[in-house]
């Protein structure tokens, strides 16, 4: 059944890329309503896709206060993942750590009665411009042409027609003007005053050959009474990103056709037995590679790359730096999700994005990874019943659930002692005190941001009154908000750039921006997406091969 | 009874279809939130006395106030209190308190209007007289367990006021000529002024660029 699906999405998208490249062709010039009648067709087209299509979806929310001096800041947050499927409406398994239990649901039935209370299947609607879209239900008006990265749009401002249903889109779109695909939206869903459609700005990435893929949503609202306790309105911003699309990669087996036996017979020379000590690493190996390989294979974890060798120089820095032997070698990988956790599976050191996204330089990247390291040093085992593969049969969402690579307190404090070692023997020695500062902004703010902080599969940067590693966090300069030139932690998404098709990582190439005001230093917050549109290799093809025609 | 059974009947017919319509085209929003209002109004009861052959008719004021639980569904808590200088040319006056709690239900939204029904439950103090015989009258009052059902059409004015316009079946219960108590079928038009004490945000930065 898994099989059929892939060869209809494959088909879906064969079929898409047909009439990309048809669309290479020259063409009379198009009037407005002829643009406008193509747009419609390709936007149906993109949501019989989608359909098919079941990627993560994250969403992270954090609710908003303005001061009396009218300094914004975050005072709650809120955090989703789940897994999106359009098939019956907007759906969206989601990831959850602890399931709800009754007694929650019979404690507080009306939870949204007394306070707001955020959809996950509301901001994964934000993907979808309108699921039936009808050019007789808006007014279209052409704005101008712009680009968008290489992509050039024409921009058109979309209203629901006078007599329309409530819940249409109402905004802006910039379509690309090669193939008239939606790159972008903006705007909200027109409705009753009690129904809270937000304004978003959602971006699609031409992931495949004529195949735009929604991967970007901003939110973001601003309340009417922000002084008012009683009646304070919603004031937030929020972040979805959407990735694991290739359908490769949740087919969990490989193909049979991949498989090749070059050679049956093991000709290695010597010593073809292994003795205890030997079993028991290649045990504790195995069960590493299963829940490394399962978390990659759900879209977790990205698969190996270019930010795991940055990691991994970090990491040999320490290892060389202080003469550390360890068996078996030491490999690091990274967690897709944002919030900010790190662990060891086995000899695997593991950081989420969200948290390299965050990390203002690279000792305080030292720093995390040389606490992880503490912990292969000092022993700490993984749990080997993950080396029986029945113990990963089990739903995708229920993850966080099955899977802890948490460890015990003691183990933790013991790891940050050796790390401070550890560092006092690597390059980084002189450079600390930028990550003590990292550490007292994640101090600063861990009361507010409980979910961005809260880890969901191994252990917590800071939980209480305390943070990971004191000794950096007590020996670190004082934190001044005000001054420009310390940066203790840099905005959500400032580092690492991730495809959404194939859940590769990449380092992102944006230029240092000097900043003007201390409201520039965002520590830990949401920010406005912007990204630089390009179009897929294979488009790119396509453009060249029709540029060479005489 | 049996005309108003056929009418709910005709009701449901006719909102089936607008209804399935409605809720499969909307996009789900992104949060869920407080909504709450107060009403206060002008309502009239028509109450049919048991044995008289006639109605009585009066006039009041309505009270209630709604919580949103969601987009499609509410709850309710009305109160109200009727007057009529004379019932059915008694000479004796009569009136009816009454409070009631209930689920509100949005089948329909179109635009900013919404339509809505409504099952409540609740008590009644009903205060008349039963004329018995020429000169001759029973008078008194009666507290029962009552209930109501209908529905209306709310429709907002300004962002922070709507006009809310009900019609529902009453049921109450009252004494007939012979003492004993006989159950009342009243119907009751309620025309409500209601102030939101919360509404959706007006103004978003992403408005504003």
């Amino acid at each position: 059944m898994r099989s059929f699906t892939q060869i209809v999405l494959l088909l879906l998208i064969s079929v898409t890329a047909g009439v990309a490249a048809d669309n290479q062709k020259p063409t009379a010039a198009l009037s407005f309503d002829q643009t406008v009648d193509r747009v419609v067709t390709r936007e149906r087209g993109f949501v019989v896709t989608m359909k098919r299509m079941h990627p993560l979806a994250e969403t992270y929310i954090q609710n908003l206060h303005e001061d009396n001096d009218h300094n914004v800041n975050p005072v709650s947050d809120q955090y989703f993942l789940g897994r999106l499927d359009l098939n019956d409406g907007i759906r969206d398994a989601t990831f959850q750590k602890q399931h709800a239990g009754f007694m929650h649901h019979v404690v507080n039935p009306f939870s949204s009665a007394l306070e707001y209370k955020f959809l996950p299947q509301g901001f994964a609607q934000m993907v979808i411009l309108d699921g039936d879209l009808q050019k007789s239900n808006y007014r279209f008006t052409f704005v101008r042409r712009e680009f968008l990265g290489e992509a050039r749009c024409i921009v058109i401002d979309v209203q629901p027609g006078k007599k329309a249903k409530e819940g249409l889109f109402t905004g802006r779109i910039w379509v690309e003007d090669r193939d008239f695909n939606i790159v972008r939206f903006n705007g909200t869903y027109s409705g009753h005053p009690d129904t809270h459609y937000l304004h978003f700005d959602s971006w699609r990435f031409n992931l495949q050959s004529g195949l735009w893929l929604p991967s970007y949503v901003y939110v973001e609202e601003s309340g009417t009474k922000p002084n008012s306790a009683l009646f304070h309105d919603l004031y937030l911003k929020a972040q979805t990103r959407l990735w694991a699309y290739d359908p490769e990669q949740l087919n969990h087996e490989e193909e049979f056709t991949q498989i090749k036996v070059d050679n049956s017979v093991d000709d290695r020379p010597v010593a073809k037995d292994n003795s205890p000590v030997e079993a028991q690493r290649m045990w504790e190996r195995m069960a590493e590679d299963n829940a490394v390989d399962h978390l990659q294979k759900i879209g977790l974890m990205a698969p190996p790359g270019d930010v795991d060798k940055v990691l991994q120089t970090v990491v040999d820095n320490l290892i060389i730096t202080n003469k550390l032997q360890i068996e078996p070698e030491v490999r690091c990988r990274v967690l897709l999700t944002l919030p900010l956790e790190s662990f060891t599976i086995g000899h695997t050191i593991v950081v989420s994005r969200g948290l390299l996204d965050v990390l203002p330089d690279e000792a305080s990247l030292a720093m995390v990874l040389a606490h992880e390291l503490s912990h292969l040093v000092l022993g700490h085992h993984i749990d080997t019943q993950m080396a029986f593969n029945d113990r990963f049969f089990f739903a995708d969402t229920t993850t966080f659930q099955h899977l802890n690579f948490e460890l015990d307190p003691k183990d933790e404090q013991a790891a940050d002692n050796k790390a401070v070692e550890l560092l006092g023997n690597s390059p980084y020695k002189d450079k600390l005190s930028n990550a003590g500062l990292f550490l007292k902004a994640l101090h600063d703010r861990a009361p507010v941001l409980t979910n961005l902080i809260k880890p969901r599969l191994g252990d917590t940067m800071a939980s209480g009154n305390t943070t990971r590693m004191a000794a950096l966090f007590n020996s670190a300069p004082a934190l001044q908000k005000q001054r420009l030139d310390q940066i203790a932690a840099l905005p959500i998404g400032s580092r690492i750039k991730l495809d959404p098709w194939s859940n590769q990582l990449a380092m992102m190439n944006a230029k240092p921006v000097a900043l003007v005001s201390p409201r520039e230093k965002m520590p830990f917050e949401v920010t406005p997406f912007f990204p630089f549109l390009t179009y897929s290799q294979a488009d790119r093809k396509l453009v060249a091969q029709g540029s060479v025609a005489p | 009874m049996k005309t108003i059974g056929k009418i709910c009947f005709f009701g449901l017919l006719t909102i089936a279809p607008a209804l399935a319509q409605n809720l499969q085209s909307a996009p789900s929003p992104a949060v869920r939130g407080p909504s709450y209002n107060l009403g206060v109004g002008y309502t009239y009861l028509s109450m049919p006395i048991p044995g008289a052959g006639g109605s009585a008719h009066f006039n009041g004021l309505d009270f209630n106030g709604n919580v949103g639980l969601s987009s499609r569904w509410g709850a309710t808590l009305d109160s109200n209190y009727l007057y009529t200088p004379e019932v059915l040319g008694t000479h004796h006056q009569g009136y009816v308190l009454s409070a009631y709690t209930g689920p509100v239900f949005y089948p329909i939204a179109h635009g900013n209007t919404r339509v809505f029904v409504h099952a409540l439950g609740g008590a009644a103090l009903v205060d008349g007289a039963v004329p018995i015989a020429e000169n001759e009258i029973f008078h008194g009052w009666l507290f029962r367990p009552s209930y109501a059902f209908g529905g209306g059409v709310e429709h907002p004015v300004s962002t922070q006021l709507a006009l809310r316009v009900i019609g529902d079946y009453v049921r109450t219960n009252f004494y007939d000529a012979t003492g004993a108590v006989q159950a009342q079928n009243n119907l009751r038009l309620t025309v409500n002024f209601v102030f939101r004490l919360k509404e959706r945000p007006q103004r978003s930065s992403a408005q504003l660029r």
